[in-house]
């Protein structure tokens, strides 16, 4: 269902228009071919900041009893709060173009990242929308249940199809695991939505 | 009658009278003047009363009492029960030194020379000092008491402690030393300001004898002998009036137990009564000595002392005063030699002016008297001391809230304003500044005390005295305020000099000038926020603020305040407080024993604003186990306390990340929050709401604790409350806790809640409750599908209550909530999405344009957004249904309208137009096959 992530708004809310997406996380390596289901939702947005949260939920995980939730916190590649440099997270901006240019919608933005970064481009009317997702904490487990979160996700998100792909970097872990999610609308004919707002 | 307090004890004098004496002295004479009277000691409330013969002699010229006695409880008890004098004679020279410096006592121990804290040491008459030492109370230290030279007082948070020295050789001096060596005050460079803290004499030359003490400040100030030190408690003093002594303590700082001291009041009242009634009467005698008399006594009995104002106030002293003023007035014939009636002015003026201090009751006795224009006619009186006297009592009206409002906008007015500024007086001057500060209100008001020139008046007060920088700074902020015509215009003046001498005054030595100084500033700042943007005053004024937090009087309870007013939506200044460790400081200010109410307050407001934006703040402040304190406050006995408690909650609570760890629901912070649901103050309801409805955005399984513990009741209960802001919070709250809730959860919210009263929710007379009542709507049909059921029942009345909002929809945000709703409904089941369009297009035959037409469009996208994606639901399957539902919209203008929208300057409506349309485009040539 074709949808964008947030509606512009007052900067007191936190309006989520699209809010539960699911698919899949491709965790596969030499050894074995493996993929674990995987649902997104998107709970808090601040656009002013770049700023993006919610929680992830990975279902079949080998050796954990309980679906595992994570929480993680985006940065949104707007060019203003953040670049398509990381800077950061043990990724070199080699490591980021390397993953950026997976993505087809990037292949337009290219010359120009690679001429400034990016810093020129206004990214406010592009329909693809590019994030850095980074887990902070297990939500139902705890840091021993034999999984890291020490990487983080380059994301695109395309507005008009609401599909959301990533790949998951950590120098440590298979490298392009590829998560890809569409977003769920249970068994309803249409896309349906809720909202809070905090005061 | 005069109270003296003592750590334990408290001295009253009564029977006061003036009284004037002259000592052979050498070759010349002495001149005494001043009031005495007798000493009741009021040793452990409410036991006895002791009658001490001896007089007492007190001089009350200008700021001074002067006393003498022995100070511990053995020796003073002793010297009451024998009668023995107390009193010493009175030198009315200018002291040798007097030094004072500020000092919280409270907190502070009692630490020997080498670093060990003293708990007992015996003084040299046998006693226990320790016992003597109640900081708390009040301290008072002299020689002979068990102090050594070396031994210090330190604050337990370390910031700062008191030396004392010389105490052996009878000389004592002390200084403070911050701790942290960045300033090393001597005693002999400290000046009290403001309330008190430690007045410390040195050894005057003609020792043993008392000297008076020079003061600062308008405010009421005793001091000891030589060889004596002491350490008030800071809330005894604060006061504006001039004459003084020791303030009574207010009862509750009293050492015994309620009901004796009660008793002890009660007697207390009696004894007075008959002087009371007595001066009353020597008020109207027909002798005019016995008169002034009179008044002069009426004067000394109800300086600083409310109960007694209050009770003169009853027996109509003020019309009594207010008539000898009016007649004294009347008899003034601008003869300076006649004193004897210009005393009865002052006096007169001085008795109404303490009836105006600090107590709107007496300022309302007084306007009612009509003594409020005799009194403005001192001003232009010859004799200075009388035009003093006016200006004081005048100012004390000005500074109450009843105070008549000066008109400046006339010409006459604007003069004499003019000429009080001019003055060279201080009491004058002052008046003018404090008469702008009570009366100017509007921008004309403003721009025309700009045109007049009073800017540069104040300007020239900034420069003078203590109290007329203060009141000077008072004035401008006033005139400041909100105008930025006028900021601009005096930023700009004497190049810039008048406002770098403000800056200037942020770091003088006093600090309610420091106050005053910050809070001009932040008013220049909040009304043109192009200026004071360099870091180092930003800085400054961060830090200056957060220091004078631990001001132990009435600026350490306005800072808190100023410090919210400064960071308050402005995100920069909350990360450069933050920077500064402001949450540290606040906290620690926060953890400290007997708060009083106010300054509580101001703290958790100053904490809420620094958590309002910033999410490095909310986890530094969740970090340090501030938050047990807040949910305490929330339970607090002020309504104040506990609506200022809900308010910071409620900014920490915006933490996103918090509330997906599912941090804030546990019942420890729920029942209390639920509880205060029912309080008794509709601020405090609407506030505890307020930290509710962002609590419950818990995005783990949590909120079944909420609802376990009543919450959601209670928000059902409180949605139907007659108080629209509280039927607003209710709603807010349960439309969160809604947010993609469970099926069993929305069902028991919706049982709850029933049909009939979310369609009259929807219907509210006020657009903010329809608005949350449609988001609520349009949460509880959202999720599983079986949800959408809910607005069918009773015959559809809430769909039915959509619909008639959206086609009166006055405001942007209701138009948006409710087609959310209509949208969310239309992803149902055919008959669902049949119900939708009936709505959506109620006239379809008659014609008229359909509300949708409008919404689409509409100036705001969020609004064209939500229109859309109701087309995009309603069009989206191939059934049957889908191709007669288009070709109903395409009746109604509606498809054409989405064709004009291709181009939208919005994404987001552009991208879901082109999804409507490829809709359309599929649906249509479903048709055409099938036809």
């Amino acid at each position: 269902m074709p949808v964008r992530v947030v509606e512009s708004s007052a900067p007191s809310q936190v309006p989520v228009l699209l809010q539960a997406f699911s698919g899949t996380q491709n965790v596969s390596n030499l050894q074995k071919e493996e993929a674990w289901r995987v649902n997104v939702r998107i709970q808090g947005c601040d656009l002013e900041h770049g700023y993006l949260c919610g929680t992830m939920e990975a279902l079949n995980v080998p050796l954990a009893d309980t679906p595992v939730v994570t929480f993680w916190e985006g940065e949104i590649v707007d060019t203003k709060n953040y670049a398509f440099f990381t800077d950061k997270w043990e990724a070199t901006s080699e490591d980021d173009i390397r993953h950026w240019t997976k993505f087809p919608s990037f292949s337009p933005l290219l010359n120009q990242v690679e001429a400034d970064g990016g810093k020129s481009l206004d990214l406010s009317n592009y329909p693809y929308i590019f994030m850095r997702w980074k887990e902070q904490y297990f939500v139902n487990v705890g840091t021993d249940c034999g999984l890291t979160i020490a990487g983080f996700y380059y994301v695109c998100f395309s507005c008009s199809d609401g599909s959301i792909n990533g790949f998951y970097y950590d120098p440590n872990s298979s490298p392009f695991q590829k998560l890809e999610l569409k977003s769920t609308s249970e068994e309803r004919s249409g896309f349906s939505s809720s909202s809070y707002e905090l005061q | 009658m005069i109270e003296v307090v003592e750590g334990r004890n408290s001295f009253a004098v009564t029977e006061v009278e003036d009284y004037e004496k002259t000592d052979k002295v050498g070759g010349g004479a002495r001149n005494h003047k001043g009031i005495r009277g007798k000493v009741v000691e009021r040793k452990d409330v409410g036991r006895c009363y002791h009658r001490i013969r001896d007089d007492i002699d007190v001089e009350l010229k200008r700021q001074v009492h002067l006393f003498h006695f022995s100070l511990s409880d053995a020796t003073s008890n002793t010297s009451f029960k024998e009668g023995k004098h107390i009193g010493k004679k009175i030198d009315n020279r200018k002291p040798k030194a007097i030094h004072m410096a500020m000092f919280d006592s409270s907190n502070a121990k009692l630490v020997s020379k080498k670093g060990k804290e003293i708990v007992s040491r015996v003084g040299s008459d046998g006693e226990d000092i320790s016992k003597s030492l109640d900081f708390d109370k009040g301290l008072w230290l002299e020689r002979g008491n068990g102090l050594l030279d070396g031994d210090c007082l330190k604050k337990g948070d370390g910031e700062s402690e008191l030396k004392i020295n010389g105490i052996e050789s009878g000389s004592i001096q002390a200084c403070i030393n911050k701790l942290d060596g960045s300033e090393l005050v001597e005693s002999d460079r400290l000046l009290s300001h403001g309330s008190i803290g430690v007045g410390i004499e040195k050894e005057s030359s003609n020792s043993g004898v008392c000297s008076m003490v020079e003061k600062p400040y308008d405010d009421v100030m005793g001091l000891p002998l030589s060889s004596s030190l002491v350490l008030i408690p800071v809330e005894w003093a604060s006061n504006d009036e001039q004459l003084l002594l020791w303030r009574s303590p207010p009862p509750n700082t009293m050492p015994t137990a309620t009901s004796t001291t009660a008793t002890a009041t009660a007697t207390a009242t009696n004894t007075c009564t008959t002087a009371t009634s007595g001066i009353l009467h020597r008020l109207s005698s027909t002798d005019q000595d016995v008169k002034l008399k009179a008044l002069r006594q009426l004067k000394n009995q109800i300086i600083g002392n409310r109960t007694k104002k209050l009770s003169f106030l009853k027996l109509g002293a003020v019309p009594s005063v207010a008539a000898i003023l009016a007649e004294a007035v009347l008899a003034d014939d601008g003869d300076r030699n006649n004193s004897f009636n210009k005393n009865v002015i002052v006096q007169s003026a001085a008795v109404l002016g303490s009836f105006a201090c600090g107590f709107d009751v007496g300022v309302q006795a007084v306007l009612d008297a009509g003594a409020f224009p005799d009194l403005l006619r001192l001003l232009s009186n010859l004799d200075e001391k009388v035009v003093d006297a006016g200006a004081r009592s005048v100012k004390m009206i000005y500074q109450s809230k009843l105070a008549p409002k000066y008109d400046f906008l006339q010409e006459k007015n604007m003069e004499f304003l003019l000429s009080l500024l001019n003055s060279e007086s201080e009491t004058v001057s002052g008046l003018g500044a404090s008469i702008i500060t009570h009366s100017c209100k509007t921008s004309v008001e403003q721009k025309i005390l700009f045109d007049a020139g009073v800017l540069k008046k104040l300007n020239r007060l900034l420069k003078g005295s203590l109290s007329q920088k203060d009141s000077s700074l008072e004035s401008l902020a006033t005139i400041f305020k909100d105008n930025p015509e006028v900021v601009l215009k005096f930023v700009g003046s004497e190049s810039g000099r008048a406002l770098s001498s403000i800056i200037e005054l942020v770091k003088d030595k006093f600090a309610r000038t420091r106050l005053l100084a910050s809070l001009c500033l932040i008013v220049i700042r909040n009304t043109s926020p192009c200026y004071l943007q360099d870091i180092a005053i930003k800085t400054k004024l961060v830090n200056t603020l957060l220091e004078l937090l631990g001001d132990p009087g009435q600026v350490g309870d306005k800072a808190s305040f100023a410090l919210s007013s400064l960071i308050a939506q402005k995100e920069d200044m909350q990360k450069l407080a933050f920077e500064n460790n402001a949450i540290d400081k606040l906290y620690c200010h926060l953890q400290k024993d007997s708060l009083n109410p106010r300054r509580f307050e101001g703290i958790l407001l100053a904490l809420a604003d620094m958590c309002s934006k910033l999410e490095c703040c909310r986890s530094r402040f969740l970090s340090s186990q501030v938050l047990n304190s807040v949910v305490d406050a929330v339970a607090h006995d002020s309504a104040d306390v506990r609506s200022a408690a809900c308010i910071c909650f409620k900014s920490v609570a915006r933490s996103i990340q918090n509330l997906s760890a599912g941090s804030f629901l546990t019942e420890a912070v729920v029942i209390p929050l639920v509880r205060v649901l029912d309080d008794p103050s509709t601020s405090v309801q609407v506030a505890a709401l307020g930290v509710i409805s962002n609590i419950v955005v818990d995005f783990t399984a949590r909120r079944s604790i909420f609802i376990r513990c009543g919450g959601m009741k209670q928000l059902v209960q409180l949605s139907k409350s007659m108080d629209a802001a509280i039927r607003l919070n209710a709603l807010w709250a349960l439309r969160n806790l809604m947010f993609q809730a469970e099926s069993k959860c929305k069902e028991g919210v919706f049982m709850e809640l029933t049909a009939s009263l979310l369609a009259s929710l929807i219907c509210d007379p006020e657009p903010f409750v329809q608005e949350q009542a449609l988001a609520l709507v349009r949460n509880l049909v959202d999720g599983c599908i079986s949800s959408v059921e809910y607005v069918f029942a009773e015959d559809g009345i809430i769909l039915d209550a959509v619909g008639r909002q959206l086609q009166s929809a006055l405001k942007a945000e209701i138009g948006i909530q409710g087609m959310y709703v209509l949208s969310n409904v239309a992803t149902g089941e055919e008959f669902h999405k049949e119900a939708v369009l009936n709505q959506l297009i109620p006239h379809a035959e008659t014609g008229a344009q359909a509300y949708i037409i409008k919404f689409l469009q509409s100036n705001d996208s969020r609004l064209r957004t939500a229109a859309v994606w109701t087309v995009v639901n309603l069009t989206n399957s191939l059934s049957p249904g889908a191709v007669d539902r288009l070709e109903i919209l395409r009746g109604a203008g509606i498809v054409s309208q989405i064709n004009n929208m291709q181009h939208d300057p919005c994404l987001d409506v552009k991208l879901r137009v082109n999804t409507a349309l490829g809709q359309f485009k599929t649906l249509d040539t479903c048709l055409s096959h099938s036809s």
